[in-house]
Parts: C-alpha cells; sequence; structure tokens
C-alpha cells in the first residue's frame, strides 16, 4: 500500500520537476530569441564559421547566403587611441606615408588657417602651409583658384602655374601625371539629364582634349595604368546608362555594368575596382553593395549596404547599416577571394563615428575616425588578417 | 500537499525564477542601456533604412550642397540646409512625427510638387516636402504619431532623378523659424549617416573651421533673413 502511494508521489514530482524545466529551457530560448543581435559564436581558431543568415538587414528579397570569417579567437583586440585634444577636426586624411594625419584647421585659436598635420601617434597640430587646395594624392601639388583661374603650385618649389580648366575643379590622376575637370550644366534639377563635358590634360597644362560628354552622370577617376577613366551615366542621350571605362587616347566607351543611378563611387586606390551602392531598382535583387572589377570581369554583389572606403587594393572595409547591432562594426570585403571578414565586434569594439568621417592609412594598417563623443580624432588599428581560407 | 512539498514547490519556484532571472539578464546584457532620449518625434518612415526602403540623404544645416546654391535655392533659408533629406521610392507612406492638427495641404511653402504642414502642440510644426500626390489630409484635421498622411515623390515628378522627402521642423506659431530635426527626432543618426563613401560634408568656414560641421550643432533657420555662410574662406572652394 505505501510503496505504490511512494511510487505515484515520485512519479509527480518527477512530472513536476520536468515540467518546471521544460517551462525554464523553453522561457530561456524564448529570451534568446528575443535578443536585441544575434552573437555568432567564434569558432576554433583558423576555423572558418559558416554563418547562413546575416543580422536582420532590411530587405525584402531572400538574403543570400555570406560567408563570414571571424578572425583567430586569440587575436588581440585592437583598442582606439586618441590622437587630438580639444574640440578637433572634421575631415581628416592621411599622408602618402601613413605617418601623419593631414587636415584643414586653424590650430588653436587666432592661429593660421592652412594644412596641418599630426602624428598617428597623437600630439599637437603643426601648421605645414597656409594653402588650402586639392591635393595630388602624394601631396606634392595642389590646386586652387584664384581670380577666376585655376593654379597648380608644387609644394617643394613653390612654382605654379595656370591649368586651362575655366575655373572649375580639377581632379589629380593618382600619379600626378594628369588633370581633369568637367564642364556642364549646373543646377539642382533633373540630374539625371544633364550633360557634363569631361576634359583631360597634362599636369602642366599642356594636351588639353575634351574626352567624352557624359549625360547624366560624372567622372570617377582613372583606372589601372591612367589609359583609360571611368565615368557614369549615358555617353549617348538616349543610349544604356551605367558605368564606363572610356579611352584616354580616343574617347572609345565600354560599358562595363549597366545601372541607372548608382550612388557615392569610390575607385580603389589603384584603380582597379569601383564600389557603389544601388537603391530603389525596378528588380530589387539588384539593389545593395556592388564591387565590379574596371576591367569588367568581376561583379560582386551584396544585398545590404553602409559605409565604405578601400583599406587598399582589392581590400574593402564596409560598416554595414545594421541598426539592430548595438554598435557599429566593421567587415571586410576582400574581393578577388570573395570573402567577407568579421574585423570587429558590435559590442566591444563599437566605434563613435561621427559624419561617417572616417578613412584607412594608405597601408591599411588603421582607420582615423571623428568621434561623436568627444569631437576628436582617434585612430583605431585595423587587425590583421589571416591567411586567406 | 504536505509542508514538505510545500517547501519543494517554493525552492523549484525560487530556482525557476532564479533561472528565469538569469536569462532574462543574458539576453538583455547584449544590449546597451537606451540612452536618456527627451526628442520629442518619431521617424516620418516606419521600418529600418535599407537599399529598398528609404536611407539618409542629407543633413540639416550648413552642408556643402547648401552652400553651393546659397544665392539661389536656399537664399531664403539663409544658405543653410533648412530640412532634412531621407532617400525613399516614391509612393513610401510618410508618418506623420508627432500628434497634431493639419495646418495647410500644398502650401507656398515650397518643396513641390506637394506638400503638408502639421503644427504640434509642443510649439514645433512638422512640414512634409516633396510628396508624390496632394495629402488627403483636410487642415484643421487631427493626427497622431505614425499616422500615414502622405506618400513621398520626387522633386523632379520622375520618381527617377531624386526620389526623396524634405522634412522641416519650424515653429508652429509663425512657421518662420527652422530646428535642426536630428535633435527633435528619435533615432541614431550618427549611425543613420553611416552610408557611402564619403563623410557627412558641411561647409568649412577657414576663419573658424569647426563651426557647423557636425550633425547636431548646426544654426537655428531665420527664414527671409541674411545668409550666414557667405564665407571669405571657405573650404570647399566656390570653384
Amino acid at each position: 500500500m505505501i510503496m505504490p502511494l511512494r511510487g505515484h508521489l515520485i512519479g509527480k514530482r518527477l512530472l513536476f520537476v520536468f515540467l518546471s524545466l521544460t517551462f525554464v529551457v523553453f522561457l530561456g530560448a524564448l529570451a534568446d530569441a528575443a535578443q536585441a543581435y544575434p552573437i555568432p559564436s567564434h569558432g576554433s581558431d583558423n576555423v572558418p564559421v559558416r554563418i547562413t543568415t546575416i543580422p536582420p538587414f532590411p530587405i525584402s528579397t531572400p538574403e543570400p547566403i555570406l560567408n563570414i570569417e571571424h578572425l583567430p579567437r586569440n587575436s588581440p583586440r585592437p583598442l582606439p587611441v586618441r590622437i587630438s585634444d580639444g574640440d578637433c577636426c572634421p575631415y581628416p586624411r592621411w599622408s602618402s606615408d601613413s605617418e601623419w594625419v593631414m587636415l584643414f584647421d586653424a590650430g588653436e585659436k587666432g592661429d593660421v588657417p592652412g594644412l596641418y598635420s599630426i602624428p598617428r601617434e597623437g600630439g599637437a597640430p603643426t601648421l605645414l602651409t597656409e594653402r588650402i587646395g586639392v591635393y595630388s594624392q602624394d601631396w606634392s601639388l595642389v590646386a586652387y583658384p584664384e581670380a577666376s583661374m585655376v593654379y597648380i603650385e608644387r609644394w617643394a618649389d613653390g612654382n605654379r602655374w595656370v591649368v586651362p580648366s575655366p575655373g572649375r575643379r580639377i581632379f589629380f590622376s593618382p600619379s600626378g601625371d594628369q588633370i581633369a575637370w568637367e564642364l556642364g550644366s549646373s543646377g539642382i534639377r533633373y540630374p539625371d539629364l544633364r550633360q557634363n563635358a569631361i576634359w583631360l590634360a597634362e599636369i602642366d597644362g599642356g594636351a588639353v582634349r575634351e574626352v567624352v560628354t557624359v549625360n547624366g552622370g560624372h567622372f570617377i577617376g582613372w583606372a589601372a595604368g591612367e589609359e583609360a577613366i571611368i565615368v557614369y551615366g549615358r555617353l549617348a542621350p538616349n543610349g544604356p546608362a551605367g558605368i564606363w571605362r572610356v579611352s584616354t587616347e580616343d574617347g572609345a566607351g565600354r560599358l562595363l555594368f549597366e545601372v541607372e543611378r548608382p550612388s557615392s563611387l569610390l575607385l580603389s586606390p589603384a584603380g582597379g575596382w569601383l564600389v557603389f551602392f544601388v537603391a530603389f531598382e525596378n528588380q530589387p535583387d539588384r539593389n545593395g553593395l556592388w564591387v565590379i572589377g574596371m576591367d569588367g570581369s568581376v561583379k560582386q554583389h551584396y544585398s545590404f549596404i553602409g559605409a565604405y572606403r578601400w583599406r587598399g587594393e582589392g581590400q574593402l572595409v564596409v560598416i554595414p547599416q545594421d541598426l539592430d547591432a548595438p554598435g557599429a562594426y566593421l567587415w571586410q570585403i576582400d574581393i578577388d577571394e570573395d570573402v567577407v571578414w568579421e574585423l570587429t565586434d558590435p559590442i566591444l569594439d563599437a566605434l563613435p563615428i561621427a559624419c561617417n568621417d572616417w578613412q584607412p592609412s594608405p597601408d591599411g594598417s588603421v582607420i582615423v575616425f571623428r568621434s561623436h563623443e568627444d569631437h576628436n580624432l582617434w585612430v583605431f588599428p585595423l587587425p590583421e588578417l589571416p591567411l586567406s581560407p | 500537499m504536505s509542508v514538505r512539498d510545500k517547501v519543494r514547490v517554493c525552492i523549484t519556484l525560487g530556482l525557476t525564477a532564479l533561472l528565469l532571472a538569469t536569462t532574462g539578464l543574458r539576453a538583455v546584457s547584449a544590449e546597451p542601456s537606451p540612452p536618456q532620449d527627451d526628442r520629442p518625434f518619431i521617424m516620418p518612415f516606419a521600418g529600418p533604412p535599407g537599399p529598398d526602403t528609404w536611407f539618409f540623404l542629407q543633413a540639416y544645416g550648413n552642408t556643402t550642397f547648401a552652400y553651393r546654391f546659397r544665392n539661389t535655392v536656399y537664399y531664403g533659408g539663409q544658405g543653410l540646409h533648412f530640412g532634412l533629406d531621407l532617400a525613399a521610392p516614391c509612393g513610401t507612406p510618410v508618418r506623420a512625427i508627432g500628434d497634431g492638427v493639419v495646418f495647410s495641404v500644398d502650401s507656398w511653402h515650397g518643396a513641390g510638387p506637394h506638400n503638408l504642414l502639421i503644427n504640434h502642440s509642443n510649439g514645433y510644426a512638422s512640414f512634409y516636402g516633396h510628396l508624390l500626390v496632394r495629402s488627403r489630409m483636410k487642415i484643421g484635421q487631427k493626427v497622431v504619431a505614425g499616422e500615414a498622411v502622405a506618400l513621398s515623390g520626387d522633386p523632379d515628378l520622375t520618381c527617377i532623378s531624386r526620389p526623396h522627402i524634405h522634412l522641416e521642423i519650424r515653429d508652429s506659431e509663425t512657421h518662420a523659424f527652422g530646428y535642426n530635426p536630428l535633435n527633435l527626432i528619435k533615432a541614431d543618426w550618427e549611425r543613420l549617416a553611416l552610408i557611402g563613401a564619403e563623410p557627412i560634408r558641411f561647409e568649412m568656414d577657414m576663419e573658424n573651421p569647426k563651426r557647423w560641421t557636425d550633425l547636431f550643432e548646426q544654426p537655428e533657420t531665420r527664414f527671409g533673413h541674411p545668409l550666414v555662410n557667405d564665407y571669405a574662406s571657405p573650404w570647399p572652394f566656390d570653384w
């Protein structure tokens, strides 16, 4: 009589405990599901982790499967370093040797406006020159308007000369051997219908020629080797719109990629790649980030958008626009390998970047950014990647 | 139920509560605590940004774009971009950013082809420009925050060249003062600004180069008053 009763009680107790534990596990799972950002667990060292979905990007089309590679767990966690003091300074760039951060500033109150430099390790800004202008990639030449003309000045000896751009802003080629400018109708309305003539000249102002006219587009830059320029728009008013490679010799254009409205186009440092984003297309599966080779061979598409800069040739650093994540995080896309690396953690390494104002150094080792927390400049070491898997 | 059973039940429930609390904390710890935010308005678009939905296009204030057109389009607004531009496909529902009363539909305030002005009880008014069609709202009609009040359009009427809305926040009494919407609408603006290859560009006065180069620290607009950024030493240049 007693044993069955005890057995009955034990059974009830076991059932109660089982139900309680099941309830706890169920609620735990619910709580995990409610977590704002699913933190992927890191794999063991050097073992790539395959994540079949990426954190919730607001797209209506099916998300493509993205291979995200994580850095080894024992990688040292980089820390940003503040390099300026006091409310300072918008739009930093890098010296070509990656040792100095360059910016237009007026130093402390009452100082002279001009081009200042700050060591990448931090320190007081030093006035390099009072000349404000568009500088060549190696900072040896500067262009500026004066009395309705545009001058180029060589910093080393102060020599300067007039270039035949009729007062228009000029672009230096990466080598500093050529310049370009646009002549076109200005105004706000109907940018997709406006015409822009692209002109080229040698750096000394010689060999001036109009190379091509684009409809509803602009000059982007020089392709690798500087024997072609890259433009977007239509070469014929009713022709196809897209990214074009145009010969600097004869103006012959080759359509690399057909697209109506590419936004925020950026050539890689040596001109081998172009990144841009597309939005609101009739074919939604074309929306998102694109990277294309300037020989027309490679076209990589990612369904998200965000901020991006080149870390090196074929190495793109991206901050996906993912507001569900607790902080901004960096990815690196290696175009050749078609690999996405997670460079920073959205919780541990969230960077307080102000105004999308950040720039990788030419050697690819760090970025400089303006902080929205203290309005200062900070340098953040970009993690080095292991050998590609 | 015996006393022992009751004790066991209490212990089990206690453990359950403890486990639940722990699990809940683990879930919450992934998110930073929300900042204290007393900004009174909400975003005019529902849902998150993205290449199919909407994205941040132009900030309020002393932008390089407004500076370039300071003597024409933005002359009446002191050379400032006196609103906020958000890109969106034509036909995207535009929500009222707060409770209020419709003050005007398709008024003379510009930002065509269609616009809408709503007065709010907190002393502000919200103005929605570049709307696709005339809003169905009537003057004097009450609206609530989040209510769809219009459809986004394109100032060039093509829905191809520049589809976006222009959102202003003005004072509700005179509509003669414009304020920075980023300081009044709850959103993570710095992260919304993380888009594309270029920083958000503000015109620099090289005699005071740090002034008005931040998303939030921008001057109020006094419509019809003189330019505030007709700099003698600007960067970028006035090519």
